[in-house]
Protein backbone atom coordinates (compact mmCIF):
# COMPACT_ATOMS: atom_id res chain seq x y z
CA UNK A 1 0.00 0.00 0.00
CA UNK A 2 1.26 3.30 -1.11
CA UNK A 3 0.80 6.37 1.73
CA UNK A 4 -0.11 9.64 -0.24
CA UNK A 5 1.59 11.86 1.97
CA UNK A 6 -0.84 15.10 3.00
CA UNK A 7 -0.40 19.00 3.08
CA UNK A 8 -1.82 20.00 6.37
CA UNK A 9 -3.67 22.57 3.46
CA UNK A 10 -4.90 20.32 1.41
CA UNK A 11 -8.22 20.49 2.86
CA UNK A 12 -8.43 24.24 1.57
CA UNK A 13 -7.21 23.04 -2.27
CA UNK A 14 -8.88 22.24 -4.77
CA UNK A 15 -6.28 19.20 -5.77
CA UNK A 16 -7.19 18.76 -9.38
CA UNK A 17 -5.82 22.21 -9.45
CA UNK A 18 -2.26 22.03 -7.64
CA UNK A 19 0.46 22.49 -8.57
CA UNK A 20 -0.71 26.15 -9.24
CA UNK A 21 -0.79 28.45 -12.81
CA UNK A 22 1.62 31.15 -11.35
CA UNK A 23 5.06 31.51 -12.06
CA UNK A 24 7.68 29.99 -9.61
CA UNK A 25 8.00 31.82 -6.49
CA UNK A 26 5.26 34.48 -8.13
CA UNK A 27 4.11 36.61 -4.57
CA UNK A 28 0.30 35.59 -5.64
CA UNK A 29 1.40 32.18 -4.04
CA UNK A 30 2.85 33.64 -0.86
CA UNK A 31 -0.74 35.43 -0.35
CA UNK A 32 -2.64 32.49 -0.69
CA UNK A 33 -0.75 30.60 1.82
CA UNK A 34 -0.70 33.37 4.30
CA UNK A 35 -4.42 33.57 4.04
CA UNK A 36 -5.00 29.83 4.55
CA UNK A 37 -2.29 29.96 7.49
CA UNK A 38 -4.63 32.89 8.80
CA UNK A 39 -7.86 31.12 8.65
CA UNK A 40 -6.23 27.62 10.20
CA UNK A 41 -4.90 29.89 13.02
CA UNK A 42 -8.50 31.62 13.59
CA UNK A 43 -10.30 28.40 13.94
CA UNK A 44 -12.31 28.99 10.47
CA UNK A 45 -13.23 26.18 7.73
CA UNK A 46 -13.49 26.62 4.37
CA UNK A 47 -17.78 27.03 4.26
CA UNK A 48 -17.29 30.19 6.40
CA UNK A 49 -15.80 32.12 3.83
CA UNK A 50 -17.20 33.29 0.72
CA UNK A 51 -14.64 34.73 -2.00
CA UNK A 52 -15.83 36.75 -4.73
CA UNK A 53 -13.46 37.35 -8.16
CA UNK A 54 -14.13 38.62 -11.09
CA UNK A 55 -11.47 36.29 -12.51
CA UNK A 56 -9.56 39.17 -14.70
CA UNK A 57 -5.94 38.39 -14.34
CA UNK A 58 -3.38 36.26 -12.16
CA UNK A 59 -5.35 36.69 -9.20
CA UNK A 60 -9.13 35.89 -10.67
CA UNK A 61 -6.54 32.29 -10.68
CA UNK A 62 -7.40 32.56 -7.31
CA UNK A 63 -11.00 31.24 -6.44
CA UNK A 64 -9.70 27.95 -8.97
CA UNK A 65 -7.45 26.88 -6.62
CA UNK A 66 -9.31 27.58 -3.46
CA UNK A 67 -11.99 25.06 -2.02
CA UNK A 68 -14.32 28.06 -0.71
CA UNK A 69 -17.78 29.20 -2.21
CA UNK A 70 -16.43 30.71 -4.98
CA UNK A 71 -18.67 33.77 -7.04
CA UNK A 72 -17.43 35.09 -9.99
CA UNK A 73 -19.12 37.75 -11.17
CA UNK A 74 -18.19 41.01 -13.77
CA UNK A 75 -18.90 43.43 -11.22
CA UNK A 76 -17.57 42.28 -7.97
CA UNK A 77 -18.37 44.78 -5.40
CA UNK A 78 -22.12 44.64 -6.63
CA UNK A 79 -21.86 40.87 -5.91
CA UNK A 80 -20.56 41.69 -2.91
CA UNK A 81 -22.87 43.80 -1.46
CA UNK A 82 -26.37 42.11 -2.82
CA UNK A 83 -24.47 38.76 -1.19
CA UNK A 84 -23.81 40.12 2.22
CA UNK A 85 -27.52 41.72 2.19
CA UNK A 86 -28.65 37.64 2.05
CA UNK A 87 -26.22 36.26 3.82
CA UNK A 88 -25.42 39.08 6.48
CA UNK A 89 -23.28 36.65 8.96
CA UNK A 90 -20.94 35.43 6.07
CA UNK A 91 -17.16 36.92 5.67
CA UNK A 92 -16.51 38.01 2.20
CA UNK A 93 -13.09 38.45 0.97
CA UNK A 94 -11.89 40.16 -2.74
CA UNK A 95 -8.77 39.32 -4.23
CA UNK A 96 -7.66 41.68 -6.79
CA UNK A 97 -5.22 42.64 -9.44
CA UNK A 98 -3.93 46.24 -10.67
CA UNK A 99 -6.00 45.53 -13.56
CA UNK A 100 -9.28 44.87 -12.22
CA UNK A 101 -9.51 47.21 -9.16
CA UNK A 102 -7.34 50.66 -10.38
CA UNK A 103 -8.61 50.63 -13.87
CA UNK A 104 -11.89 49.19 -14.48
CA UNK A 105 -12.75 48.58 -10.83
CA UNK A 106 -12.49 52.12 -9.32
CA UNK A 107 -16.01 53.16 -8.84
CA UNK A 108 -17.04 49.75 -7.53
CA UNK A 109 -14.23 50.38 -4.90
CA UNK A 110 -15.37 53.70 -3.82
CA UNK A 111 -19.10 53.25 -3.71
CA UNK A 112 -18.72 50.23 -0.90
CA UNK A 113 -16.34 52.00 0.75
CA UNK A 114 -18.25 54.62 0.86
CA UNK A 115 -21.65 52.18 2.11
CA UNK A 116 -19.04 50.79 4.85
CA UNK A 117 -19.68 47.07 3.08
CA UNK A 118 -18.10 45.04 5.85
CA UNK A 119 -15.61 42.74 3.36
CA UNK A 120 -11.88 42.65 2.88
CA UNK A 121 -10.56 43.69 -0.13
CA UNK A 122 -6.89 42.22 -0.78
CA UNK A 123 -5.10 43.78 -3.85
CA UNK A 124 -2.05 42.13 -5.36
CA UNK A 125 -0.37 45.46 -6.92
CA UNK A 126 2.31 43.87 -9.37
CA UNK A 127 2.67 47.32 -11.18
CA UNK A 128 1.49 45.67 -14.71
CA UNK A 129 -0.71 48.74 -15.24
CA UNK A 130 2.23 50.73 -14.60
CA UNK A 131 4.16 49.35 -17.86
CA UNK A 132 6.65 53.16 -17.77
CA UNK A 133 7.27 52.19 -14.18
CA UNK A 134 10.06 49.72 -14.69
CA UNK A 135 11.95 51.21 -17.83
CA UNK A 136 12.06 54.89 -16.42
CA UNK A 137 15.74 53.71 -15.93
CA UNK A 138 16.43 53.60 -19.06
CA UNK A 139 14.45 56.19 -20.88
CA UNK A 140 14.21 58.53 -17.79
CA UNK A 141 10.49 58.67 -17.81
CA UNK A 142 9.10 58.72 -14.13
CA UNK A 143 5.54 57.08 -13.79
CA UNK A 144 4.57 57.13 -10.05
CA UNK A 145 1.84 54.08 -8.34
CA UNK A 146 -1.46 55.61 -7.51
CA UNK A 147 -1.68 55.65 -3.73
CA UNK A 148 -5.06 53.43 -3.05
CA UNK A 149 -4.51 53.83 0.99
CA UNK A 150 -4.79 57.41 1.19
CA UNK A 151 -8.16 57.24 -1.68
CA UNK A 152 -9.35 54.55 0.92
CA UNK A 153 -8.72 57.16 3.76
CA UNK A 154 -10.36 59.75 1.75
CA UNK A 155 -13.46 58.15 1.71
CA UNK A 156 -14.33 55.91 4.77
CA UNK A 157 -12.36 52.40 5.03
CA UNK A 158 -12.38 51.33 8.69
CA UNK A 159 -8.61 49.24 8.33
CA UNK A 160 -5.71 50.38 6.07
CA UNK A 161 -2.37 47.93 5.42
CA UNK A 162 -0.08 47.42 3.22
CA UNK A 163 2.91 44.87 3.11
CA UNK A 164 4.78 42.85 0.74
CA UNK A 165 4.77 39.08 0.62
CA UNK A 166 8.47 38.79 2.58
CA UNK A 167 6.53 40.17 5.38
CA UNK A 168 4.07 37.39 5.37
CA UNK A 169 3.82 37.26 9.32
CA UNK A 170 2.53 40.72 9.53
CA UNK A 171 0.32 40.16 6.49
CA UNK A 172 -1.15 37.20 8.46
CA UNK A 173 -1.97 39.38 11.90
CA UNK A 174 -3.19 42.06 9.05
CA UNK A 175 -6.03 39.19 7.47
CA UNK A 176 -6.65 37.98 11.05
CA UNK A 177 -7.38 41.61 12.69
CA UNK A 178 -9.22 42.72 9.20
CA UNK A 179 -11.44 39.46 8.85
CA UNK A 180 -12.76 40.00 12.80
CA UNK A 181 -13.43 44.40 12.37
CA UNK A 182 -16.65 45.27 11.34
CA UNK A 183 -16.49 47.72 8.12
CA UNK A 184 -14.69 48.08 5.10
CA UNK A 185 -10.95 46.82 5.31
CA UNK A 186 -8.32 47.27 2.43
CA UNK A 187 -5.13 45.00 2.44
CA UNK A 188 -2.49 46.11 -0.16
CA UNK A 189 0.23 43.56 -0.92
CA UNK A 190 3.30 45.11 -3.05
CA UNK A 191 4.40 42.19 -5.39
CA UNK A 192 5.68 43.27 -8.56
CA UNK A 193 5.42 40.39 -11.87
CA UNK A 194 8.25 38.39 -11.83
CA UNK A 195 8.09 38.09 -15.58
CA UNK A 196 7.99 42.42 -16.07
CA UNK A 197 10.97 42.92 -13.19
CA UNK A 198 12.74 40.34 -15.54
CA UNK A 199 12.29 41.63 -18.92
CA UNK A 200 13.78 45.47 -17.63
CA UNK A 201 16.82 44.35 -17.03
CA UNK A 202 17.45 43.12 -13.89
CA UNK A 203 19.13 40.41 -13.01
CA UNK A 204 18.98 36.77 -10.83
CA UNK A 205 17.01 34.23 -9.51
CA UNK A 206 13.26 34.98 -7.88
CA UNK A 207 14.98 35.30 -4.05
CA UNK A 208 17.57 37.41 -5.27
CA UNK A 209 14.47 39.83 -6.87
CA UNK A 210 12.15 39.39 -4.16
CA UNK A 211 15.56 40.20 -1.78
CA UNK A 212 14.79 44.03 -2.52
CA UNK A 213 11.65 44.03 -0.56
CA UNK A 214 13.38 43.41 2.89
CA UNK A 215 16.33 46.12 1.76
CA UNK A 216 13.86 48.38 0.73
CA UNK A 217 10.90 48.40 2.68
CA UNK A 218 10.28 50.39 5.67
CA UNK A 219 7.98 50.10 7.78
CA UNK A 220 6.17 52.91 9.39
CA UNK A 221 2.85 52.80 10.96
CA UNK A 222 2.42 56.53 11.57
CA UNK A 223 2.88 57.36 7.95
CA UNK A 224 0.74 60.14 6.48
CA UNK A 225 -1.37 58.99 3.88
CA UNK A 226 0.29 61.46 1.21
CA UNK A 227 3.34 60.23 1.50
CA UNK A 228 2.58 56.89 0.74
CA UNK A 229 2.84 57.11 -3.27
CA UNK A 230 5.86 54.35 -4.33
CA UNK A 231 8.24 56.40 -6.61
CA UNK A 232 10.41 54.21 -6.60
CA UNK A 233 11.22 50.42 -5.75
CA UNK A 234 14.01 51.72 -3.85
CA UNK A 235 11.68 53.49 -1.64
CA UNK A 236 8.65 51.40 -0.14
CA UNK A 237 6.35 52.36 2.92
CA UNK A 238 4.54 49.77 4.32
CA UNK A 239 2.26 49.47 7.40
CA UNK A 240 -0.77 49.24 9.23
CA UNK A 241 -2.03 52.55 8.39
CA UNK A 242 -5.41 52.80 9.85
CA UNK A 243 -7.59 51.37 12.04
CA UNK A 244 -10.51 53.36 13.03
CA UNK A 245 -12.03 50.57 15.74
CA UNK B 1 21.54 27.53 17.27
CA UNK B 2 20.41 24.04 18.21
CA UNK B 3 17.14 21.95 17.97
CA UNK B 4 17.24 20.52 21.48
CA UNK B 5 17.14 16.99 20.30
CA UNK B 6 13.35 17.13 19.49
CA UNK B 7 12.42 14.97 16.01
CA UNK B 8 11.52 16.67 12.89
CA UNK B 9 10.23 15.79 9.96
CA UNK B 10 10.81 17.43 7.00
CA UNK B 11 8.13 16.28 4.02
CA UNK B 12 8.73 18.12 0.37
CA UNK B 13 6.21 17.00 -2.35
CA UNK B 14 8.82 17.11 -5.24
CA UNK B 15 5.85 17.20 -8.09
CA UNK B 16 4.22 20.27 -6.68
CA UNK B 17 7.39 22.07 -6.84
CA UNK B 18 8.50 24.77 -9.30
CA UNK B 19 11.83 25.74 -8.27
CA UNK B 20 11.56 29.03 -6.83
CA UNK B 21 14.22 28.42 -4.13
CA UNK B 22 12.68 30.81 -1.70
CA UNK B 23 12.54 28.01 1.07
CA UNK B 24 16.36 27.40 0.67
CA UNK B 25 16.88 30.69 1.11
CA UNK B 26 15.07 31.81 4.36
CA UNK B 27 16.03 28.78 5.97
CA UNK B 28 18.26 29.63 8.58
CA UNK B 29 19.96 26.37 9.42
CA UNK B 30 21.06 25.60 5.76
CA UNK B 31 19.16 21.84 6.07
CA UNK B 32 18.07 22.40 2.32
CA UNK B 33 19.57 22.44 -0.58
CA UNK B 34 18.20 22.42 -4.55
CA UNK B 35 18.66 18.68 -6.05
CA UNK B 36 20.44 17.79 -9.01
CA UNK B 37 17.94 15.74 -10.64
CA UNK B 38 14.88 17.48 -11.77
CA UNK B 39 11.31 16.57 -11.13
CA UNK B 40 8.55 15.75 -13.96
CA UNK B 41 7.86 19.78 -14.87
CA UNK B 42 12.25 19.73 -14.74
CA UNK B 43 12.43 21.92 -11.93
CA UNK B 44 15.01 21.83 -9.29
CA UNK B 45 13.00 20.56 -6.30
CA UNK B 46 14.77 20.60 -2.63
CA UNK B 47 16.56 18.10 -0.85
CA UNK B 48 16.99 17.62 3.11
CA UNK B 49 20.58 17.81 4.15
CA UNK B 50 20.53 17.95 7.71
CA UNK B 51 17.21 17.03 9.11
CA UNK B 52 19.20 17.21 12.75
CA UNK B 53 19.53 21.20 12.51
CA UNK B 54 16.07 21.60 11.24
CA UNK B 55 13.99 23.67 14.53
CA UNK B 56 10.90 23.34 13.01
CA UNK B 57 10.48 27.25 12.78
CA UNK B 58 8.26 26.59 10.10
CA UNK B 59 9.57 29.10 7.88
CA UNK B 60 9.81 26.88 4.95
CA UNK B 61 6.20 25.74 5.28
CA UNK B 62 5.17 29.71 5.37
CA UNK B 63 6.74 31.09 2.56
CA UNK B 64 6.24 27.72 -0.40
CA UNK B 65 3.94 29.44 -2.72
CA UNK B 66 3.23 25.81 -4.01
CA UNK B 67 2.26 24.14 -0.80
CA UNK B 68 5.01 21.43 -1.14
CA UNK B 69 7.32 21.47 1.84
CA UNK B 70 5.87 20.89 5.22
CA UNK B 71 7.65 20.09 8.99
CA UNK B 72 6.11 18.26 11.90
CA UNK B 73 7.54 17.93 14.81
CA UNK B 74 7.29 14.26 15.79
CA UNK B 75 8.03 11.31 13.35
CA UNK B 76 3.81 11.05 13.00
CA UNK B 77 3.00 10.27 9.07
CA UNK B 78 -0.29 12.23 8.01
CA UNK B 79 -2.30 10.00 5.84
CA UNK B 80 -4.70 10.46 3.11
Amino acid sequence: MVKRQKHPFDAFLKLKNIPTVWCPGCGIGIVVNTFIQTLKKMGLEANQITLISSGISCTGKISDHLNFKTVESENPFEEAAEFKQKNPQSRVVLFFNDNDLIVSGTKGLIQSCEAGLEILAVLINSFVCNVLFFHKKYQGISEKIFNLPRLMNHHGASYIARWTPLHCRRLSYSIKEALSKPGFSFIEVISPCLMYYASSGYEGKTIDRMGCYLENAKINNESPMKDLTVEDLDHIVIGKFLDRS
Amino acid sequence: MTNKGQKVKIFVLKDRCKGCGICVAVCQTEVLKLSDEKNKDGQRHPVVIDEEQCLNCGLCEMFCPDFAIWTTKEKEEVLG
